[in-house]
């Protein structure tokens, strides 16, 4: 009689250290964990696996820098975000009808520690979003789209997907508020309160100040229109890797409807360097002439202030050119097709 | 005297053939689609416009204004003359009806394909008066010549291209030229004339939104700079007021000006220049002690006062939120998360840097130079091009479709650069100085300012140069396509058209009852009414999202839920375009899952975007495809048949690089191939009518085939016919 009891005693402690865990024990193990439990070889075949009552999402990623998965990067503050937005409503993992638990999970590659999650879900790569209902095994499970545009359409792409197949109504995303960004407006806005207070006089000429307010007109214009505001709704990748991986690409070529993030800089920074030049063509080159039009003794000079005049129209002449001529070859690569070429460079 | 007379009319001929020369460049420039194809309406939108000049012609305006076109949008009907913008049919219907009176009996159809590049012409001259107020008469020149083959513009204004923009851009550019006259002499009839024009685009495209928001703006700008004069407030009070109540005589705007924010802004400045006018009376009749106090105190209140108003006004509802399209622009991830059907819309994308580049060439970096030059100046009209150059360029990377608004701006600021730039180096006076002796060095001077002078003149002519070819090159490469007519290549090189859209709609006219139904995705409903003369479901018009959906779910559903749906609305037939023979991308299978989502927006039980891709989240179509994909209508309607080009078991789809699988299809049961054109591109079902013996369809199919199996093929012999001579 005893040995029986003992022996289902035993068989019940066996059974619930590797049969899936309870809602409340996973709860425990997300407050654990502050809202994304972790999975390594040794804990995942528990949480995922066998009678579980809550719905599981898992992330698998890998955002360690040598392997260069920059969706994984781009990934990883979003699912974080997502994860602890129900975390933060919902700290039970219970939705508010109480029919539903949902719980978030991720494995982030690394050889030792967790290779076997990545092996049991098949996973050839990275980043994959599961999706795993309670009354499905460890080995069966649904993948949730990534949409190629980042920030908060993915995000709110994941969350409706996740709302649909549950059949919940109460998942809100919360966007973290940055505190660094934060602070950093603060401290800046106070320095500046501060400066203008000490330098009144300064500060009241710079505000009306017809240059500076031109300067600031025209970067803006001119970032505008070297294509800023594509970048900061799609949220363009930064820049491109070749296909084996081994350069960086500048130009997404022959692709005149998209761009990357730094063509947008290559692009302005060409924008000013021309528009500046023309400028000083118009406003400079003739100042310098007049400044040098007498020298120091008041006597007229005006063969020295041609000369200066020739040698700095040339100088901005020659950097349109070669600028231009930079512009043009940068927009060729951009429009396949495109005929006209400032400068032809000897074919290598 | 007599010199100087002769000179002026020298110049006033120079100016009339420079102009007269302008006027061909850009008409001929914007020829080339006339010349290639043939004279057509283009793309979607102009058909509706031609159809609905048409109907003004025919019936006469009162009728117009209260047209009822029950051939749209079945059941709904659409109350059209209510729900347009009449400005460019009456315009086109004025000039049709001048040119009959005249003795020229011209086809409706041309006077609509040849009316953008006419008022092209109209827009250089425009712009060339704008750019004099700005700068010079020499200015104005280089802008008009800049705005008459400039890309950007030539865009939507080629011959063919019907649409609101080919009037409304020389209707915007004649208000601000108006406008900048106004505001500068203070003359109540260059104003009063400013808000005619407003009027006159206002009846012509809802872009007139841009200049309610901008005159006040600048107005609201120079008040801030201290730069308040009486010409400043005679010349908008009477823009204000003329133009706003002229505006509501549109049936389509109604009163829309005193009631949505998109307006408020007008109405906000209307009221401060009274109280800057009264403040800058009582000015001059108090102490300035006395002054900054009462002012500074009745400023912040009437602040307070005007903002709470307006929340509480817009709270309460009296007064219209924003509308959705013009709220996208400032909150970019408005339009994606709420209005997918205002996203969907290749036109309301982002625009990539390249874009900039393609419609303007060097113009887009000569732009910001003049708008640092106008900064050097800052007198009150160069105030205005400064504030409408930042706006438009946030617009224009904002949405494709408003580089059109940036560009004249564009034009006008680098025609202000390249013209200053000429002015010091283009000036060889100093040739035939006489003050300083002849002597080496003074030679020596010379000759080097001459070199310098001709180096700048020489490159910039170079640049102007390349530029001229550079806008015939996209002119005619890029925007001269009517996409109705497609071009392509023979194998030996020569041209070709697919005319697959044109044979499609003139079978159905021809073969169809005069009272059929035609369901299809709404970017083709334009067409149908136009070419077809057809009821559709949904058109272009767009203002019933959930009529949309109701096609978008048929669509997307199984094919015996479609028909039941498509049943409801009286439908007779389906129509959907299908590129993967040809390879034309543009076709429905590519835009299938905007159908998805716009109809799970409605119905998120019943059509879920989730299932029409493979496990691993791809956009198939192959075997490999999800099961719903393969159940829903499009797919078997594309498809259908499509193997049986091939080897009959699987078909090449040439845009998605894809092989589909007969079996996949599967057989149609509830629907019967009615037309596909001749590159496959348009296919056409009628819905089967009921079985007679009332069975349902998909099992009458199953019979017929299974008896179609076990009857042995009856071999018909032709008999033999001998041509009898």
């Amino acid at each position: 009689m005893k040995l029986t009891q003992l022996t289902s005693l035993l068989v019940f402690l066996y059974l619930s250290l590797t049969s899936a865990l309870s809602n409340g024990l996973l709860a425990k193990e997300v407050a654990k964990n502050k809202g994304t439990i972790t999975l390594t070889n040794s804990n995942y075949e528990r949480i995922l696996g066998g009678q579980r009552e809550a719905y599981m999402v898992v992330l698998l990623t890998s955002t360690n820098p040598s392997i260069g998965c920059s969706l994984c990067m781009e990934l990883e503050p979003e699912f974080a975000t997502i994860s602890d937005s129900w975390y933060k409503d919902h700290p039970s993992g219970l939705s508010a009808d109480g029919e539903h638990a949902l719980f978030f999970a991720k494995a982030d590659f690394e050889p030792k520690t967790n290779n076997e999650v990545f092996m049991n879900f098949k996973v050839n790569n990275v980043p994959r979003v599961l999706f795993l209902s309670p009354d499905q095994d460890i080995g069966t499970f649904n993948q949730i789209n990534l949409p190629s545009e980042g920030g908060i359409t993915r995000m709110a792409a994941i969350v409706h997907t996740l709302k649909d197949a549950i059949g919940i109504s109460d998942f809100e995303i919360y966007q973290p508020i940055n505190w660094g960004s934060v602070s950093i407006t603060a401290m800046a806005t106070f320095l500046v309160a501060l400066l203008v207070r000490q330098y009144k006089p300064i500060a009241i000429k710079m505000l009306t100040s017809k240059t500076v307010w031109g300067l600031g007109t025209v970067a803006i214009i001119v970032l505008w229109n070297a294509g800023y505001m594509f970048n900061s709704i799609r949220g363009s990748q930064f820049a491109g890797m070749t296909q084996d991986g081994s350069a960086v690409v500048y130009f997404l070529e022959g692709q005149q409807q998209n761009q990357f993030g730094v063509e947008t800089q290559i692009i302005s920074v060409i924008y000013g360097i021309l528009a500046s030049s023309t400028v000083a063509l118009i406003a400079f080159v003739p100042y310098a002439k007049k400044f040098y039009s007498h020298d120091k003794a008041g006597r007229p000079s005006p063969s020295k202030a041609s000369l200066i005049e020739l040698a700095l129209t040339v100088s901005f002449l020659v950097a349109l050119y070669v600028v231009y001529s930079a512009l043009t070859a940068v927009f060729g690569l951009k429009s396949s097709g495109y005929p006209f070429k400032l400068f032809r460079f000897p074919s290598i | 005297m007599a010199e100087s007379q002769a000179l002026r009319w020298i110049q006033l001929l120079l100016k009339c053939t420079i102009f007269l020369f302008m006027t061909a460049a850009a008409v001929s420039s914007r020829l080339f689609s006339v010349i290639r194809f043939e004279s057509i309406i283009h793309e979607f939108d102009p058909w509706f416009n031609f159809r609905a000049t048409k109907y003004l012609v025919n019936n006469g305006f009162y009728k117009f204004l209260n047209w009822f076109d029950d051939r749209t949008w079945y059941p709904l009907g659409r109350v059209t003359g209510g729900t347009l913008y009449p400005g460019l049919m009456a315009t086109s219907a004025a000039v049709w009806h001048g040119l009959h009176k005249i003795g020229l009996p011209v086809d409706i159809r041309n006077v609509c394909v040849l009316f953008a590049p006419a008022f092209s012409g109209v827009t250089a001259w425009a712009t060339y008066h704008l750019t004099c107020e700005i700068k010079d008469s020499g200015a104005g020149l280089l802008a008009a010549a800049f705005i008459a083959i400039a890309p950007g513009y030539i865009s939507r204004s080629v011959a063919g291209s019907y649409d609101n923009e080919a009037i409304a851009i020389t209707l915007l550019m004649v208000t601000f030229m108006f406008w900048i006259k106004a505001m500068k002499t203070g003359s109540i009839m260059h104003s009063t004339f400013a808000a005619l024009f407003y009027f006159y685009m206002v009846s012509a495209w809802g872009g007139y939104v841009f200049i309610t928001n901008l005159i006040p703006l600048h107005v609201f700008i120079l008040i801030l700079m201290g730069r308040y004069s009486t010409r400043l407030y005679s010349a908008y009070t009477t823009w204000y007021a003329i133009g706003t109540l002229a505006s509501m005589q549109i049936p389509f705007v109604g009163f829309l000006p005193i009631r949505s924010n998109d307006h408020m802004a007008a109405l906000g400045v209307f009221g401060l220049i009274q109280i800057v006018a009264l403040g800058s009376f009582l000015k001059a009749q108090v102490s300035w002690q006395k002054f900054k106090t009462v002012m500074v105190v009745s400023l912040i209140f009437l602040l307070l006062a005007g903002v709470c108003g307006l929340f509480a006004l817009t709270y309460f509802g009296y007064i219209a939120p924003w509308t959705g399209r013009f709220y996208s622009l400032w909150d970019t991830n408005y339009a994606k998360i709420h209005i997918p059907i205002i996203a969907s819309v290749s036109e309301h994308q982002p625009t990539a840097w390249p874009a900039f580049f393609f419609d303007t060439q060097f113009l887009i970096w000569l732009f910001p130079a003049g708008v640092f030059l106008l900064f050097l100046d800052l007198k009150d009209e160069h105030i205005f091009i400064i504030a409408y150059s930042v706006l438009c360029s946030y617009f224009a990377g904002v949405m494709v479709r408003l580089m059109l608004t940036l560009t004249p701006i564009i034009c006008v600021c680098a025609a202000v650069t390249i013209s200053k730039l000429f002015d010091i180096y283009a000036d060889f006076s100093f040739w035939s100085d006489k003050s300083l002796e002849p002597s080496d060095s003074s030679n020596k001077t010379k000759i080097m300012t001459l070199v310098t002078k001709l180096t700048v003149c020489g490159s910039f002519l170079g640049y102007l140069y390349l530029f001229v070819y550079h806008c015939t090159w996209v002119t005619s490469n890029a925007y001269s396509s009517p996409s109705v007519v497609l071009p392509s290549r023979n194998q030996d090189g020569s041209m070709a058209l697919i005319d697959d859209f044109r044979e499609a709609y003139y079978w159905l006219r021809m073969n169809s009852a005069e009272d059929a139904k035609v369901a299809s995705w709404w970017d083709y409903g334009y067409q149908i009414g136009g070419m077809a003369d057809r009821t559709t479901l949904v058109d272009n018009n767009t203002w019933n999202n959930t009529h949309i959906a109701i096609v978008g779910k048929a669509m997307s559903s199984p094919q015996e839920k479609a028909y039941e749906i498509l049943r409801q609305h009286d439908v007779d037939y389906v129509l959907v375009i299908f590129g993967g023979l040809i390879g034309f991308s543009g076709d429905d299978i590519n835009k299938f899952l905007w159908m998805v989502r716009i109809s799970e927006g409605i119905w998120p039980d019943e059509i879920k975007e989730r299932e029409y891709f493979t496990p691993s989240g791809e956009y198939r179509m192959d075997a490999l495809a999800s099961q719903t994909m393969k159940d829903s209508l499009m797919y078997k309607l594309s498809y259908y048949r499509f193997a049986s080009l091939f080897n009959g078991i699987e078909g090449m789809d040439r845009v998605r690089g894809q092989k589909i699988r007969d079996e996949d299809v599967g057989n149609l049961d509830y629907f019967e191939e009615a037309f596909t054109s001749e590159n496959w591109m348009v296919r056409l079902y009628k819905l089967k009518d009921l079985d007679p013996v009332g069975r349902e369809l998909h099992s009458a199919g199953e019979f017929e085939r299974k008896s179609a199996r076990s009857q042995k093929k009856r071999i018909v012999k032709r008999p033999s016919l001998d041509l009898r001579v």
